[in-house]
């Protein structure tokens, strides 16, 4: 290493320095450079140890991602990965026709919108972590639709109806658009459907007899504790911002808000706060560009206060 | 220190490119101190600084494809790392309390003053001066004295142009004179 202070490609950058002095304090300057190399700096000692686990720790969560990234990789925008197709394609030969009851499964990544168009000709566009089912016979003998997540459905014109079944409720249209709303974590379990053209039929799963009927420009809920879906009322175009890429919450519980922003910004945010969870919050963003932001509104309304985690972010008193 | 060079970073950024997992972590061990070194700048304290270094270099593989291959490896990194160190810091100051890191500076100053009691008067009032300075050219002389890196890079690290990293330093040096010249005046009268 003794011959590199010769090569080191810093002494081009040196001379430009020195050159903005005047000539006699020239040599000051350079001496005071060199001199200032003697400064006392704080290192700490990093131990072989230390960066042994470090690396480790980093592989493992390269290959942690890796694998969550894999299960969701099935969906990236529009285009579906080739090795899907080769699983599928080797799938069809060895299970033959046990294989037609093996369910399709589509998933899109937190941090991402895909939209998807089914075998019928019918489109799903579906927000941040939502996951999508259906049988290999949909279009053939049924349209139906398993759904955790939200998604938004234009729904072509079809002999067998279309039916979405989320979370113990389903929706049942024959060619029309709405949204669902249905996440499994969210603490009530509720499904929201909003109409925007044509008219859907809304049911428990398992009672069909507790019917209700809605219409373009109006939304209903269904708690499966609660037994029947809400009655019709008319809906807000909030309901839909998802698909612009706004956020909006009307009075939602912080913890129902949480949960849209890890997906959204695919992060981990722990609520270190006790009997917070269903404190309500209002709040508009268009096109929220980092998550970070809205963490600090949230704090600052809630009196409360976030730190960064090596997966996300925890929120604490 | 014995430091990587130019060829070995063109090397590794190469390599990484190509997903070699063995050139990305050679670069991380022959790296890891000297960034968690230079996040700790920033932080003032080594369990952050690590965990900002450590996810530096996830980012870094996991965009290793879409990296510019004329770029600096090395100035990417350090680019990473100063963003995320602050990052940190503006999420830090958004705590309203901070009990439990005033604590760590403290030990860590603690642990400062004794190892350099050995250290000469000067070298200590090098470091002073040099902690006294507007924090950009602050930055700009450290990553170039202490860090090694050219100022192409530095100007890549920190968003300016070479032209406004080389004045910094410029000023620096000036500054860093003119504190020299009134202490070792003193000194010499005493």
């Amino acid at each position: 290493m003794k011959n590199q202070n010769k090569h080191n490609h810093n002494e081009a950058d040196l001379e430009d320095v020195l050159s903005q002095f005047a000539d006699e304090e020239r040599a000051g300057a350079k001496d005071i450079w060199q001199k200032s190399k003697k400064a006392a700096r704080r290192e700490d000692i990093v131990s072989e140890k230390e960066v042994d686990e470090a690396l480790e720790n980093v592989h493992f969560r390269i290959e942690q991602e890796k694998r969550s990234r894999n299960q969701g990789s099935s969906i990236s925008g529009f285009i579906l990965s080739n090795a899907r197709y080769l699983v599928a394609a080797v799938a069809l030969i060895i299970l033959g026709f046990g294989f037609l009851f093996v369910p399709k499964t589509v998933t899109v990544p937190n941090a991402e919108i895909a939209e998807i168009k089914l075998p019928d000709g019918s489109s799903v566009e579906l927000n941040s972590g939502s996951t999508l089912q259906y049988n290999r016979l949909f279009a053939f003998t049924n349209r139906d639709i398993t759904l955790n997540g939200e998604a938004y459905f234009s729904v072509e014109e079809g002999e067998d109806p279309f039916i979405v079944e989320a979370n113990g409720s389903a929706t049942e249209v024959t060619g029309t658009e709405f949204n669902v709303r249905s996440w499994a974590d969210d603490p009530a379990v509720e499904t929201t459907i909003t109409v925007t053209e044509g008219s859907v039929q809304f049911y428990p799963v398992d009672n069909s007899s507790k019917i209700v009927s809605l219409q373009a420009g109006q939304t209903s809920r269904l708690n499966i504790e609660m037994g029947s879906p809400a009655q019709p009322t008319a809906s807000s175009e909030e309901h839909l911002a998802w698909r612009d890429n706004r956020l909006v919450f009307q009075q939602s519980p912080l913890i129902v808000i949480l949960h849209d922003l890890e997906r959204s910004f695919d992060v981990e945010i722990e609520l270190d706060v006790e009997d917070m969870e269903y404190e309500t919050l209002t709040a508009y963003y268009n096109q929220p560009a980092n998550v970070e932001t809205i963490l600090e509104d949230i704090c600052t309304v809630k009196g409360l206060r976030f730190t960064k985690t090596t997966s996300g972010y925890r929120i604490f008193k | 220190m014995n430091r990587p060079e130019k060829e070995q970073f063109e090397h590794w950024a190469e390599k990484i490119w190509q997903s070699d997992r063995r050139a990305f972590d050679s670069l991380f061990r022959s790296m890891y101190s000297q960034l968690v070194n230079f996040a700790a700048t920033y932080t003032h304290e080594k369990s952050s600084a690590a965990d900002i270094v450590q996810d530096s270099f996830i980012s870094l593989w996991q965009n290793r494809t879409s990296i510019d291959p004329g770029q600096s490896l090395k100035a990417y990194l350090y680019r990473i790392v100063r963003n995320r160190s602050l990052n940190y810091l503006r999420n830090r100051s958004s705590e309203i309390a901070q009990s439990d890191i005033i604590v760590e500076e403290r030990l860590q100053t603690a642990e400062e003053v004794n190892s350099n009691e050995k250290a000469d008067e000067l070298s200590e009032k090098f470091s002073e001066w040099i902690e006294q300075l507007p924090e950009r050219q602050q930055e700009a002389f450290e990553l170039s004295r202490f860090e090694g890196l050219n100022h192409e890079e530095i100007a890549s690290v920190m968003d300016v142009s070479p032209k406004t990293v080389n004045n910094h330093i410029v000023a620096a040096l000036k500054q860093l004179r003119s504190l020299y010249e009134e202490y070792s005046g003193k000194s010499s009268h005493t």
